[in-house]
């Protein structure tokens, strides 16, 4: 009898690295995760961070050099089949059999779930029908476009309604009512007490959906944000559009936050003023304000932001050694 | 059991097994299997050879006695036997004898001449040519003169003849000695004896008492049990066969009956014509193709082109799912085999009367096995050692026609850089045996060696038992085991130690 690991997370990433034989560095060092029932985790990166790699070993398909992944308590490596009954994946990629009709992957698929015969009929058409595909079940996978592939992958990794969901990039390829669907579906899971581990380049849709965001950049986790972290981190920045920009006007700013300007909108980060008070100094000094609003800085400003800070760490670290 | 075969295993080695691809590999075999029934049927081992024995004696009158059998030692009728007589000073015609064979192959021709040399040219064929394959001499010239009373000379072919006995395609060596003694020399029956010599000239009659007995003969043609194993005796080239009178008296001597027709160890030609023609040829040749095709269409394609892994995903580990496809792909492939072997073996029963031997067949079908488990693992094995499928059917490719077709030039270039052996030697014919446990396709006449006990093919010559040519049950068990456990083991490596 096996006993699953106790952990309070359903996928459970501890310690991991993966260095590829004749690679000069690890793809992947020393990443931490985990993601508790009902939480979407965004996993973000530039391309090449370790993205895919840890997604791979968490679904089995690659070794570790190091570390474990536990999937509802059972090790990946140890306990493949039974972890891997807790897993459903969509890779950026679906691969399978090119002559194969859509419906005839899902039931073949099913059989590994346990699924067989009418029941497996009944849920690969509800599943088609959920991801929008019960017209093309007839049509093989050759035939099916980029976003109706990543559907029907989609459709494969919810056949045993497992409790955790990789996906990576799954919103690459999509149209917007794709995006809209798959969105919506992310949701659904989460309301099922789901654990989803989403990689994404579409920040902003990650910054949408995701309980907290996890920062992968050259194989390390720089940084794990919660949705509130974020919010603070995205505290914002004051824009004020204003008549004829000159240089007087742009030096008083700056004793108000750092400054940036287009030429017709200045922004001020992190304002040491409150937005009345600048206002009213502008006005005293002559300045027309059009408008004055705050726009909160974007996931994808702090992830740049985050990955600049880190390389210059490497470098300066690099550099007194 | 479970643990060995958990359920993703029992899953995906169902769905391999019912694929299309099983149902093309059956048809394929079926279709094979007649192709070679067919070639069975227009050339069966059953087929009569016909040999002629005939002998030449005098009492007065001169008689021309033949005898015409077949290769099971049965008597052919109806043979039609000249014997044109010209003396030998004037070249002239002097009689010209014809005749037919009885039911008992037998047929006399006589003549009455005075005292002289004469040359009798003797010319023996069937009444329908084409209806026997003639084997042996069947025409000769011979000079002859007054003889002593019961002296015998021997014409065309030798006195005795070695014959297999047949059941079906089973042979029983056997000596039949074909003597009409002249005068009732044999009335009161003649013992008759052998030695093993190297004399072929037949000039130097032996004593009885270095000699074996073989029996009394009690009729002109008698058939008698023999078997000699040659191993150990490899120099000697022929049967030395003395026919004494009840007195003492020899009467008649041949030394043209060579001793390797009597090794025990040798498959008899016509099973050999069956083994290796439709078998050894035709699902010799497919079976390793058929192996490393459904290997590539049922794993390595979907290995190489990254399909495998949307499968991988699911609750089974890697190695389940290799080890459930490959055994998939071999049960299909041993059925097939099995479906195309019985349905041959059947319709050659129907065309030609005989079932293959239970020997050969079981040999053929086990060495065929390993064939199969091989080169499937190969291919398997090949698909995580190799990253795209050109170099990946190229490879498997040139291990097809590495063991194939080029074995037998690595084996004479062994032999030509070994300054020791020469082909044609006793010591290369066992180096050959020796490295064909190195190659998985020689491994049915390997097999088929030892499961008869027979001497190995390349060394026929030589005679002996498979034991004495290294084939043993260890060998042949370390043999299968090396070359059905070497590609799954590189496999099972690949497996564990792949990034």
């Amino acid at each position: 009898m096996q006993f699953p690991h106790p952990t309070s997370a359903l996928l459970d990433v501890s310690n991991l690295s993966k260095t590829f034989s004749r690679a000069k560095r690890a793809a992947i060092d020393d990443v931490c995760l985990s993601i508790a029932a009902g939480e979407i985790l965004g996993f973000v990166g530039l391309n090449g961070a370790g993205k895919t790699t840890t997604i791979r070993i968490a679904a089995g398909l690659s070794k570790p050099s190091a570390g474990r992944v536990f999937a509802a308590g059972f090790d990946i490596v140890q306990e493949k089949a039974r972890a891997s009954r807790h897993i459903g994946m969509v890779p950026e990629f679906p691969n399978f059999d090119p002559s194969a009709k859509a419906t005839s992957l899902l039931r073949y698929f099913a059989g590994f779930r346990g699924i067989h015969g009418k029941q497996a009929a009944d849920r690969c058409s509800s599943l088609l029908e959920d991801v929008g595909l019960d017209a093309s079940g007839d049509y093989k996978f050759r035939a099916l476009s980029q976003g109706m592939k990543k559907r029907l992958a989609l459709a494969v990794a919810m056949l045993g309604d497992p409790e955790i969901l990789l996906l990576d990039e799954v919103l690459n390829g999509l149209d917007p009512q794709g995006i809209v669907l798959v969105r919506n579906l992310m949701i659904r899971w989460r309301n099922e007490g789901k654990a989803i581990l989403l990689s994404s380049h579409l920040l902003n849709e990650t910054q949408l959906i995701a309980d907290r965001v996890a920062i992968l950049h050259e194989g390390r986790l720089i940084k794990v944000l919660s949705r509130s972290e974020i919010a603070e981190s995205t505290s914002g920045a004051l824009r004020l559009a204003i008549v004829d920009v000159d240089t007087r006007v742009l030096e008083y700013l700056a004793t108000k936050g750092s400054i940036r300007s287009d030429g017709i909108s200045v922004w001020i980060s992190d304002p040491t003023a409150s937005a009345e008070e600048i206002n009213s100094e502008l006005v005293r000094r002559g300045y027309h304000v059009k408008s004055l609003s705050f726009e909160p800085t974007s996931l994808e400003s702090l992830f740049l932001d985050l990955i600049d800070e880190s390389s210059a760490k490497a470098s300066d670290t690099e550099e007194s050694k | 059991m479970r643990r060995f075969f958990p359920e993703g295993f029992r899953y995906e080695f169902k769905r391999s097994l019912f694929r299309t691809s099983t149902a093309f590999i059956i048809l394929v075999s079926v279709f094979v299997a007649i192709a070679s029934a067919t070639q069975v049927a227009a050339n069966p081992p059953g087929a009569e050879k016909m040999y002629s024995a005939g002998l030449f004696y005098s009492d007065g009158a001169y008689h021309f006695e033949f005898y015409a059998f077949n290769q099971y030692g049965s008597p052919l009728s109806g043979v039609n036997y000249t014997v044109n007589v010209t003396a030998q000073s004037s070249n002239t015609r002097l009689a010209n004898l014809t005749g037919e064979t009885e039911a008992d192959g037998l047929v006399e021709l006589s003549t009455s001449l005075p005292a002289g040399a004469y040359v009798a040219d003797i010319d023996a064929g069937p009444q329908n040519r084409g209806e026997y394959w003639a084997q042996g001499a069947t025409n000769g010239s011979v000079e002859f003169g007054p003889l002593y009373a019961e002296e015998v000379v021997p014409l065309l072919s030798p006195l005795t003849a070695a014959v297999n006995l047949l059941i079906g395609f089973s042979g029983e060596l056997a000596l039949q000695v074909f003597y009409p003694a002249p005068n009732e020399a044999c009335e009161r029956g003649c013992p008759v004896f052998f030695a093993l010599t190297t004399d072929t000239s037949g000039a130097t009659p032996l004593p009885e008492s270095s000699m074996t007995s073989l029996g009394t003969l009690q009729s002109s043609i008698q058939t008698f049990s023999l078997s000699i194993p040659p191993r150990g005796n490899s120099s000697v080239s022929n049967i030395q066969l003395e026919i004494f009178s009840p007195s003492g008296a020899l009467l008649a001597m041949d030394t043209n009956c060579p001793a390797s027709s009597f090794n025990p160890y040798q498959i008899p030609d016509t099973i050999a014509d069956v083994a290796f023609t439709p078998f050894g040829n035709d699902l010799g040749l497919l079976v390793p193709l058929l192996a490393i095709v459904l290997a590539f269409a049922v794993y390595a394609r979907d290995r190489v082109s990254g399909v495998l892994e949307s499968t991988l995903v699911q609750p089974l580990t890697q190695r389940s799912l290799a080890m459930s496809r490959l055994l998939a792909v071999v049960v299909t492939l041993l059925l097939a085999l099995a479906i195309g072997m019985i349905l041959s073996d059947e319709l050659i029963h129907l065309l030609v009367g005989y079932f293959l031997l239970p020997s050969y067949f079981l040999s053929f079908y086990l060495g065929s096995a390993i064939v199969i488990m091989f080169f499937v693992g190969i291919v398997f094995a090949l698909s995580h050692l190799l990253r795209s499928t050109a170099p990946l059917i190229a490879t498997s490719a040139g291990a097809f026609l590495w063991f194939y077709l080029l074995w037998g030039v690595v084996v004479s270039s062994i032999e030509v850089g070994s300054q020791a052996l020469y082909v044609g030697t006793e010591a290369a014919a066992a180096l050959q045996v020796g490295v064909s446990f190195f190659n998985p396709i020689q491994f049915s006449g390997l097999l088929l060696t030892g499961v008869t006990d027979t001497t190995p093919g390349v060394a026929a010559q030589y005679g002996g038992s498979a034991e004495s040519w290294g084939v043993t049950p260890v060998a042949l068990a370390v043999a299968a085991a090396a070359w059905i456990l070497i590609p799954v083991v590189l496999l099972l490596w690949r497996i564990r130690t792949a990034d």
